[in-house]
């Protein structure tokens, strides 16, 4: 199974890549530009939220995130090693957020759920979180 | 970042992605536009947005509570359609509106 894997160094600065490489991984099923924009906002939140929470500044860990085509379903997943959260549940509810003085809205996974078919977070605390992601990119025919 | 003043109105122009990593900087950039006043309405055009996620929104979120601390008026400009789409999705609309 074809697949692609990106570890970045948990800094702002590798959002936009690991966004872009996901979205162009994802082209090649010819997907519409929506669907395409909408991987590309999830993925941008799952990282962001890594690069955010899960190291507490410490940017030299890092975040990996994974992507592979299975029937024209695209899957990401989004792992970090960091603190990990304590309520799923409650994370995932809209306007959650621990970062009020950074203006962070809490809608991260919101965004997610909203923008992907399937969203499962999996975490515990001080072991990381892994978000994995899944979207139908078209109904023809794809090059896996 | 590009603005111009048309009579009372402060024209915002943003442009290229508003994600984490950029909108620090904007914010501080806007902050201090902000903070010049001679205005009574701020509209942020949002034609040249390539791309925006949460922190984008918490960027124009956090200036739509600071100018309405200073009882300003924020209006929303040509937002792209991907744009569109996410200021709708995080509710956006409901409390600025789109002209």
């Amino acid at each position: 199974m074809d697949s692609i894997t990106l570890v970045i160094k948990a800094i702002s600065e590798n959002i936009s890549l690991s966004r872009t490489l996901v979205a162009a991984y994802a082209a090649r099923c010819n997907p519409s530009f929506e669907i395409i924009n909408d991987v590309k906002t999830a993925v941008s939140e799952a990282v962001t939220n890594a690069v955010i929470h899960a190291y507490n500044g410490d940017f030299d860990k890092e975040v990996s995130i994974n992507a592979h085509i299975i029937d024209n379903i695209l899957s990401v997943s989004v792992t970090d090693c960091g603190v990990g959260i304590a309520d799923v549940e409650k994370a995932t509810q809209g306007f959650y957020t621990t970062r009020q003085d950074d203006e962070c809205v809490g809608l991260g996974f919101t965004i997610m759920k909203t923008f992907m078919d399937t969203l499962e977070v999996k975490s515990t605390l001080g072991t990381g979180v892994s978000v994995i992601m899944t979207k139908r990119l078209s109904n023809g025919k794809c090059e896996e | 970042m590009k603005y111009e003043m048309t009579g009372s109105s402060l024209l915002v122009h943003l442009s290229g992605d508003l994600d984490h990593q950029t909108s620090a900087s904007l914010r501080t950039t806007i902050d201090k536009l902000l903070s010049l006043g001679g205005y009574s309405e701020v509209v942020f055009d949002l034609s040249n947005v390539t791309f925006i996620d949460s922190s984008g929104i918490g960027l124009i979120l956090g200036r739509y509570k600071l100018l309405k601390s200073l009882n300003k008026t924020m209006n929303i400009k040509s937002p792209t359609p991907s744009v569109d789409k996410m200021l709708t999705v995080s509710g956006i609309y409901t409390i600025i509106r789109k002209i």
